[in-house]
């Protein structure tokens, strides 16, 4: 920064002298981001970033309105988006940035995964983005319920029930989340802290822990572009040349929000009947539309084991294992690429497409 | 008699077919009876009530077997002791014969509680009472008698789908005799009745439908106390589904009016069998079911049906519009519950509208018909509103979108700028 006599450069000489910006400018001008045929993955962390400050301050904006409760919450959505100027527009923009953000978290996550980007010494900035991508979808979860609309509540229903048959630990669990033995305003209003209070703070500081480790350790490198030698390798400057596309990629998606809100805007559907039958065509976010197939797929019993039970145990083994997937991906730990992670990878993204499109077609 | 050694080959011929069903039946309390043990091993007709019988049917699956109606004594094995006129063989009974049969058990409380404490037990009083009863009675053949409509062997329970006189089933059961040309016309009756129903609302909804709330034929003609309904009766037996339009009816001019002229009330206008679904224009002076029928022009009635028409048609003209625009609303995304909230009023009104013509009152037709008119035109402002808001979305979008791809541009300008240097 020049250190003119201009108001700018005053102020800047004024903040520097407080907070050393120039220690800051020169790490960011000194960090640089590799360029390769991959390095099209590296802006999906920053689009999920970018998505995710949408939904905070469209968040902070829905909450002047929506009023959590049984009897309040459908009726206040309602209101937002029928009475308030700009009310649909806020609810709208909120509800697709949230699927384009765990849509953006699905492809960061498996662009690591297939660039090993979690080997040493990343190990701990994969595990951390596990954390945030299983938040975003408790987040998607739990704002799913909050208009309090009938395909919400019996979606809440089933998948709270799912909850209830991991053993030992479902029951207890699934009372805490619903208040209760039903799916009653008890849920709701907890659903409400979890979405607003709980999960925010945690996934605050979360981001805050992965973006810090990003920044030290650098962006990661495929296996075959660390292998070459210094001189073959090329990089952009993180600032502003990273930075500037960066940002052209978030208006690119900020247009993209706004055109499917315009033109999709989020139906509310009708308001949740606790005592009406469920209506047909219960399914949950798309997102966990996979799961949910797969669990009605499987016969209710697999030996001696209930088919639920043994569908909850194995997408949470598969889960467990893909989070400790550093310390299990040995030739990646070593600097060498594993084809049998791949194949598993591959395994992985065909049967969540298949599945979540047989959910989708199959009735 | 027969000869001593035909005796002696015919009981052997029953005891192997007795020791043959007892290996093989699976009803124990229809085993050990000679009427099924002979009848089971022979053919046809013969054969026919005992493979019935083994069928469901609610008497057998009661206990009960031949000898409860044909009398007789199944324990013997000799034919001319079991089938003799001493253990008191009927045979088959007579039309004549049958409620008394049926009425030894049905018309008896105290034994049928045993059975099925719900089940009435005054068919048989009412079945004289019937059509049916009157004709059997003065000695015709033909009369329907109880097992005509709910079968003799392989009784199923009234509740049973598969019965003959389950709602869906009953206007099939009535077309058997109904629709027989030659025996209505010895009775002096129509044979289209069937034909007439089942294109009208109620059979349409009864046997397309499979509405079973619809009427069958026994919900307006009674069932064992059948009998056709008399000019009082008509109006009766519509008021009990059609209550709202039978009052405003009974107030309106026309009962005075329709009693002295011996038109029946209802079946001027809907007819009986044939009844179709109600239009508008069958208001108004026009066309083949309208009030033009009876008035004619410069009558007060006459005017009166033109003016009703007038603004039922000016509500459902508004209302059709109304739903047009919250639609074209809908579509576009626009949240139109309150728009749908009118909406319903406004067809609330017009149903009542149609109800309420049947005062022939223009006043009271004329408020129903202001309050959906209110109602249609908040509905279509609501509309009109969301598709201009819509437009209103669309042009922000684009000068947004104009805004942000502007910035793209000079954002890319600058980065090619930074990377030239």
């Amino acid at each position: 920064m020049e250190k003119s006599s201009t108001p700018q450069g005053k102020l800047y000489r004024w903040l520097n002298e407080r907070y050393h910006l120039d220690s800051v400018i020169h790490f960011a001008s000194k960090k640089e981001v590799p360029i390769h045929r991959e390095s099209v993955w590296y802006y999906f962390g920053g689009v999920t970033l970018f998505l995710f400050i949408i939904q905070v301050m469209t968040g902070i904006l829905l909450l002047l309105y929506y009023r959590p409760g049984a009897d309040t919450s459908f009726e206040s959505v309602q209101f937002l988006i029928t009475q308030v100027q700009f009310g649909w527009l806020i609810r709208s923009v909120h509800s697709w940035s949230a699927n384009l953000m765990v849509l953006a978290a699905f492809i960061h996550m498996f662009s690591n995964f297939f660039t090993q980007s979690y080997r040493p010494p990343r190990e701990l900035t994969w595990i951390t983005g596990m954390g945030l991508f299983v938040l975003s979808l408790g987040f998607g979860f739990s704002g799913y319920l909050l208009p309090w609309n009938e395909l919400a509540f019996f979606a809440t229903k089933v998948g709270t029930d799912i909850v209830g048959v991991v053993p030992f630990i479902g029951e207890p669990l699934l009372i805490f989340l619903r208040g209760g033995e039903d799916v009653t305003g008890a849920t709701l209003t907890r659903f409400f802290g979890f979405h607003v209070a709980v999960l925010p703070m945690i996934t605050t500081l979360l981001i805050a822990i992965h973006v810090a480790f990003v920044q030290v350790q650098g962006m990661g490198e495929p296996v075959a572009h660390s292998k070459l030698a210094p001189e073959k390798k090329r990089a952009m400057p993180f600032f502003p040349n990273f930075v500037l596309r960066d940002v052209i990629l978030w208006l690119f998606v900020l247009d993209i929000v706004a055109i499917l809100a315009v033109f999709f805007p989020w139906e509310l559907g009708k308001k949740a009947d606790l005592f009406a039958p469920a209506p047909a065509g219960i399914a949950p976010e798309w997102y966990f539309m996979f799961m949910f197939q797969t669990l009605k797929f499987l016969p209710s019993h697999v030996l001696f084991i209930e088919g639920e039970l043994l569908g909850v145990l194995g997408f949470g083994l598969a889960a467990l294992g893909w989070t400790l997937v550093p310390f299990l991906d040995r030739p990646g730990q070593s600097g060498q690429p594993n084809r049998l992670f791949r194949f598993f990878g591959l395994l992985a993204v065909s049967f969540i497409i298949v599945m979540t499109i047989v959910g989708y077609t199959l009735k | 008699m027969l000869p001593g050694t035909d005796r002696i080959k015919l009981r052997s011929v029953i005891l192997v077919a007795i020791i043959t069903g007892l290996l093989f039946t699976p009803i124990s309390g229809f085993a050990e009876n000679s009427c099924r043990t002979c009848h089971g091993q022979l053919e046809g007709e013969l054969a026919a009530p005992v493979q019935a019988m083994a069928q469901n049917d609610v008497h057998a699956s009661r206990g009960f077997s031949c000898e409860a109606c044909h009398g007789g004594d199944p324990t013997s094995e000799d034919p001319e002791v079991s089938m003799s006129a001493q253990k008191g063989f009927l045979g088959v009974p007579s039309a004549r014969q049958i409620p008394e049969i049926c009425a030894r058990c049905h018309a008896q409380p105290e034994f049928m509680r045993q059975y099925n404490v719900g089940l009435a037990t005054d068919q048989y009083e009412k079945y004289w009472t019937s059509r049916h009863g009157i004709a059997l009675k003065a000695g015709s053949n033909e009369a329907a008698t109880c097992i005509d409509c709910h079968g003799s062997h392989g009784v199923l329970p009234a509740n049973n789908p598969q019965s003959p006189v389950w709602p869906l089933n009953v206007p099939k059961t009535c077309r058997r005799c109904h629709e027989d040309e030659a025996l209505m016309s010895r009775h002096n009756l129509p044979a289209n009745t069937y034909k007439e129903y089942s294109q009208g609302v109620h059979g349409v909804a009864l046997l397309e439908k499979n509405d079973i709330g619809a009427p069958a034929c026994n919900d307006c003609h009674g069932n064992h106390g059948a009998t056709p309904p008399g000019f009082e009766d008509v109006a009766q037996v519509c008021r009990g589904c059609h209550p709202a339009n039978s009052e405003n009816f009974l107030t309106s001019p026309h009962k005075e009016a329709f009693d002295a002229a011996g038109i029946k009330e209802c079946l001027a206008c809907h007819s009986n069998h044939l009844i179709l679904t109600p239009q508008d224009d069958w208001l108004g002076v026009e066309g083949e079911h309208s009030c033009g029928q009876c008035h004619t022009a410069g009558e007060k009635g006459y005017q009166t049906a033109v003016n009703i028409r007038q603004r039922v048609d000016s509500l459902r003209n508004r209302e059709v519009e109304a739903r047009f625009l919250v639609h074209e609303a809908e579509r576009r995304g626009i949240e139109v519950s309150q728009a749908q909230d009118y909406l319903k009023l406004a067809r609330d009104a017009l149903l009542l509208a149609r109800t309420m013509m049947h005062t022939v009152d223009e006043t009271k037709v004329g408020a129903v018909v202001d309050s959906g008119l209110v109602a249609a035109d908040e509905a279509a402002a609501s509309g009109r509103q969301g598709i201009a808001d819509f437009r209103f979305r669309s042009l922000g979008l684009g000068v947004a979108s104009i805004l942000i791809t502007i910035l793209i541009i000079a954002l890319w300008l600058k980065l090619r700028q930074i990377e030239k240097k």
